[in-house]
């Protein structure tokens, strides 16, 4: 059925003309799609396509907004595809040649401004575009590379250039938000901050058959094979534009023999045209700053060229990477031949494994790969299409250079398809084999039964060759593969080494191992922040062990555990974005809409993204979080047995046999029994859950779902972008995280009480309707439900307790215990040292996070005083809190005697002007010179030294809740 | 015949070895109170139980004074589970007595027939069956009584 357009006489039905032309001028595109749905579901199929080719073309439907062949702004789009063939598309095609021809001319100009980087002229382009109804999908790819390139000059400064004025108001005027999905789509592919593979599962996970959807799987999947789904791309790429249908025509045709040949049908004048937008080359010039490093991570060409798709140069390394480059398991027999041969061709200069171990520089190879000059995605197709042709059986020295080649390619374990992966792994001749092929499987598999074999080959190795001990075995990795290492180093944290059990014999060994491991990578990657969280787990576990056990009889998430996985899992990238997105100026308001925070690729907006994952895992953390809570009341029976055991002892109450014997009440009794029984039954079955798909009752939700969940969420949003720009670190945020989910989740438990109470009172309240007794043992009768409703009002009250914030839920510290803490450990480094303790200040909490600034300052004072001073004597510490809100806190220690204080004097002056640059890296946490750092670095001020007779009292001031 | 219980519930484990020693009095008790001791005891190489009764909801190590608090692991069982079928010991019979009324497998919940199926298939497990322990109720005691008499 060939469908001509703009003419009313080609719909056929009187009802639907009269209905189409009650839609003439109407700009509502809810309003359009609800007549065009009536006229599908009264005429049929056919009719339906008429209609929507009518509205497409004709001039009175030009602000349909739903359909256009040419389009000033960005239409809604349609529900659902409908399917046009390919004749019917060309048909229409030459029907508009000219004006095609025009926008095709208008986008060669536009690609040529743009690769010579005149990007103010290219707008103007744009303008000319829009002018001639040329906005499109192309146009969209094309406004983001430009967005991209803008967004780079600008340095990234937050101000407003003309530029970005300019590109402001050309998406005002073609209403981007019609295109917000496949805008933040197309964004996060080219975003290096985001992950390419979640941007790639992401348009699979969400494909729902809509035109969009169909499209956003276009740009990572641009070669489509069957007829089926080069229909829908095509149907789809029709109903937002002609244009767009036209390139995707065009495109396929130069792989697919079908489309090619239909191609020639199309006008010479368009043909010629698209031949010349095929001939612009999309140049690549990477931001001029990256350091070796960053150059190997780099994926940005990759990651633009479906933005320039047309361009020959850039399709055919599209083309050739995101054959390999997915995470398609079947991948190999997938590929087309026209694939095959493209990547054969490329990689005719490599056939061995050890081609690509070669010390080499960082270069981008667009006609054929050299792997001399090359970067780790070329590298990463090149040794997965290795694997791949050798089926997965490799040799003992390719096993070796396969591990060696860890550290040059990248997301091995995500696009090497798993069959190879269990092949290499059964054929392994090495323990060092068989440990990183584990944990490449544990990248693309986080199941548990992958992840129980990653510690059975872990701990089999651990046991062998290093003595149980992993620190040992991470040092022999390093040496082989820093990618490797790095990789168990982060994946190894408290509750997987806890889960080491062959290793692990008591709980603690899990922490100091970790710690160990941290402190251990971070000198040899010489990164701080590893140190420093090694230090922190230290401290913590220190205070937890002096604060004692949990509060089990209230609703916990244990802190520590929370605090650490933030730090395993978010605080890079929260530092990377908030870096990225943080000016100097404190804030005191933000706009974020927490529910499609996710799908958006502003960097206040990916902040909020991890704050609500944080959140989330607060909530459903089987281990640490609300969830395991709940899963340990329920599964000691502690709910139930609360509720049930004494209602159901008034059974056997000696006091109400009597009453108890009257069948009646006794039948009366039970039945209430059972209705109350039912009734906890089901709120432990179903209530006291993570509100999810397998729990929809359940009465806590993991994301920000009410507006005064909004509300407190926009402050920790605000909080933590304040504290970060205040101290330049991200220290203190696991704790602000921490504080923050329980300020959200209390509403959660709120309702929880509000709702037992009200479950109370419908359910747990016992009246017997019984006349006979009320009026012959109404006292008793009376006493008895007295009783009852007493018990289950008591009892009631007790499990609503249990749904309160806990007092210990903080990662918080007293400043005296903290002292506690630090005196201990030096009496563990210095057995003799038993000072005699005063502590007169007042107790004084400060939170997590806080802490680890004094408890390096006194762990220096308290340090010198045992290592120099007088093994039994004085050690006083003082705490005032002064007017200027700061804390002066205090540190007064003995000599010994045979020490001259002149000399000690001399001695802590030379140490407080000397030079303390290297303070973190040389002295730890025991020298002077780190006292200065922590003064230079703006943690502590005012250190002061007094000296008397025999005594040393060392002085320095903290913000108070700094 | 040795049967392995895997309880970390001094008050659930009495109640089974009660049941055991009417049932099959000549049978040999071994019990282990956390995953860790469980993992242990079945890499020794020797002795293997003949059947096991095991928990779902397992600590991952004895609690001791001053060797912090070890993990509540709710599926702790399935961590038992895997670590049979890594030693090929994946045949001994299985009876899961939990408290729970669902069972979390691959981070999914499933209720008990289904869950017994996805353990048998997942894991390549001999899960007899799954039942659910209710000190109240005497419906696990026949399950059990069952499974001991295979």
């Amino acid at each position: 059925m060939i469908i001509q357009s703009g003419s009313m006489s080609l719909v056929k039905n009187t009802k639907t003309k009269n209905s189409l032309r009650g839609i003439s001028g109407v700009n509502s595109p809810g309003k359009v799609q609800k007549t065009l749905d009536r006229i599908k579901a009264k005429s049929g199929v056919d009719e339906y396509k008429r209609a929507i080719s009518f509205i497409r073309s004709s001039p009175h439907h030009r602000n349909n907004s739903i359909s256009r062949e040419f389009n000033s702004y960005f239409p809604a789009g349609l529900p659902e595809v409908v399917n046009f063939s390919i004749v019917e598309v060309i048909e229409r095609l030459n029907a508009n040649s000219e004006k095609l021809t025009d926008i095709l001319e208008l986008q060669i100009d536009l690609q040529n401004k743009i690769q010579n980087k005149m990007y103010a002229p290219a707008l103007n382009t744009i303008d000319q575009l829009i002018q001639h109804e040329g906005v499109s999908c192309y146009l969209l790819r094309a406004l983001i590379y430009l967005e991209n390139s803008i967004s780079v000059i600008s340095d990234r400064t937050v101000e407003k250039t003309p530029l970005s004025e300019h590109l402001e108001r050309i998406y005002k005027r073609i209403k981007l938000a019609n295109f917000h999905y496949l805008k933040n789509i197309a964004s996060d592919l080219c975003n290096d901050n985001n992950d390419y593979f979640n941007t790639y599962r992401r348009i699979i996970e969400s494909f729902d058959g809509t035109p969009f959807s169909h499209i956003a799987k276009s740009f990572v999947s641009h070669i489509s094979l069957g007829a089926e789904v080069q229909n829908n791309y095509l149907s789809s790429f029709y109903s937002i534009s002609l244009i767009d249908a036209f390139l995707y025509i065009r495109n396929t045709g130069r792989y697919d023999e079908n489309f090619k040949k239909y191609s020639n049908e199309i006008s010479a004048q368009l043909n010629n045209s698209y031949e010349r937008l095929c001939s612009v080359e999309m140049r690549f010039e990477e931001e001029p700053n990256l350091n070796e490093d960053d150059r190997q991570l780099s994926l940005a060409y990759f990651r633009q060229t479906f933005l320039f798709i047309e361009s020959r140069e850039a399709y055919r390394y599209r083309t050739i990477h995101a054959a390999l480059f997915n995470p398609l398991e079947n991948k190999f027999s997938a590929i087309s031949r026209y694939e095959k041969d493209l990547i054969s061709e490329y990689y005719k200069p490599f056939s061995l494994i050890t081609d690509l171990d070669v010390k080499s520089g960082y270069g981008l190879n667009v006609e054929k790969f050299n792997p001399l000059l090359s970067n780790s995605l070329e590298k990463s197709t090149a040794l997965v299409k290795f694997i791949g042709s050798k089926d997965g059986n490799i040799s003992k020295e390719e096993e070796v250079t396969f591990i060696k080649l860890m550290s040059t390619t990248r997301d091995i374990g995500i696009i090497c398809p798993t069959q190879y992966f269990l092949k290499l792994r059964l054929n392994a001749q090495s323990n060092d084999m068989r440990l990183v092929i584990s944990c490449l499987i544990s990248i693309k598999d986080n199941s548990h039964e992958a992840e129980h074999e990653l510690r059975r080959v872990l701990q089999d190795m651990a046991v062998e060759q290093f003595d149980s001990n992993i620190k040992k075995m991470l040092e022999h990795l390093f040496l082989i593969s820093p990618s490797v290492t790095e990789h168990l180093v982060l994946i190894c944290n408290e509750t997987f080494l806890s889960k080491l059990f062959r290793i692990t014999d008591r709980p603690n060994k899990a922490v100091e191992d970790r710690a160990e491991m941290l402190e251990w990578f971070g000198k040899v990657t010489n990164n701080a922040n590893y140190i420093e969280r090694a230090k922190n787990l230290r401290i913590d576990v220190q205070i937890s062990k002096e604060k004692g056990t949990i509060d089990d009889s209230r609703i916990y998430v244990d802190p520590l555990k929370f605090t650490q996985w933030i730090s395993d899992n978010i605080l890079n990238d929260l530092t990377l974005f908030l870096s990225g997105y943080c000016e100097k100026i404190p804030i005191n308001s933000i706009t974020i809409n927490w529910k499609t925070a996710q799908f958006s690729p502003l960097l206040k907006d990916q902040i909020a993204t991890l704050l609500m994952l944080c959140y989330q895992e607060f909530c459903t953390n089987a281990i640490f979080g609300v969830a395991s809570y709940l899963g340990r009341r329920i599964r000691h029976g502690t709910f139930k047995g609360t509720g049930l055991k004494e209602v159901k002892e008034f059974l056997i109450d000696d006091r109400y046999i009597e009453l108890l014997q009257d069948s009646d009440f006794n039948q009366e009794y039970n039945a209430w029994i059972q209705s109350y029984d039912s009734m906890l039954e089901q709120i432990r079955n179903d209530n006291l859950h993570i509100n999810g798909k397998r729990k929809e009752k359940g009465f806590i939700y993991s994301t920000i779902n009410t507006s005064s969940k909004k509300f407190i969420a926009d402050h920790m949003f605000i909080d933590l972008y304040n504290n970060y720009i205040d101290n330049s670190n991200t220290v203190a945020l696991p704790y602000l995280i921490t504080e923050y989910c329980w300020r959200i989740v209390e509403e959660d438990l709120t309702n929880i009480q509000k709702r037992l109470m009200e479950m109370k009172s419908k359910h747990a309240i016992f009246k017997s309707e019984n006349q006979r007794l009320k009026k012959h043992q109404s006292k008793l009768v009376h006493g008895f439900c007295k009783e009852v409703n007493s018990v289950t009002a008591d009892k009631f009250r007790i499990i609503s307790s249990w749904f309160k914030k806990p007092s210990s839920a903080s990662p918080s510290a007293d400043l005296i215990l903290l002292f506690k803490v630090i005196v201990a450990e030096n009496k563990g480094y210095y057995e003799d040292y038993q000072p005699e303790i005063e502590a007169p200040g007042e107790e004084y909490n400060i939170k997590g996070g806080q802490y680890h600034a004094i408890y390096d300052a006194l762990s220096v004072l308290v340090g010198n005083a045992a290592k120099y001073g007088k093994r039994n004597g004085i050690l006083i510490f003082d705490i005032v809190y002064t007017p200027q809100s700061h804390l002066l806190l205090s540190i007064e220690s003995e000599i010994k005697k045979t020490h001259s204080m002149g000399n000690i004097k001399r001695e802590i002056q030379s140490r407080l002007s000397g030079e303390f640059k290297d303070a973190h890296v040389i002295e730890g946490k025991s020298g002077i010179k780190k006292l200065r750092q922590l003064e230079v670095d703006s943690y502590i001020y005012n250190i002061d030294y007094n000296y008397s007779t025999n005594r040393i009292k060392a002085t320095f001031r903290v913000k108070a809740g700094l | 015949m040795n049967i392995l219980i895997v309880e970390d519930d001094g008050f659930k484990y009495s109640e089974i070895e009660k049941l055991i020693n009417i049932e099959a009095p000549s049978a040999t008790l071994q019990r282990a109170e956390n995953i860790r001791d469980t993992v242990m005891l079945l890499n020794r190489n020797s002795d293997f139980p003949d059947k096991i009764f095991l928990d779902m909801s397992l600590p991952t190590h004895t609690a001791k004074a001053g060797e912090g608090n070890p993990l509540s692991m709710p599926n702790g069982g399935v961590e038992v589970i895997l670590e049979l079928r890594s030693l090929n010991l994946n045949y001994i019979p299985i009876i899961i007595l939990t408290q729970y009324r669902d069972i979390e497998i691959e981070a999914e919940y499933f209720p008990f027939p289904e869950a017994r199926t996805q353990l048998r298939t997942l894991y390549e497990s001999n899960i007899f069956t799954i039942t659910h322990y209710d000190s109240e109720n005497s419906e696990w005691k026949e399950d059990a009584k069952r499974f001991l008499k295979t």
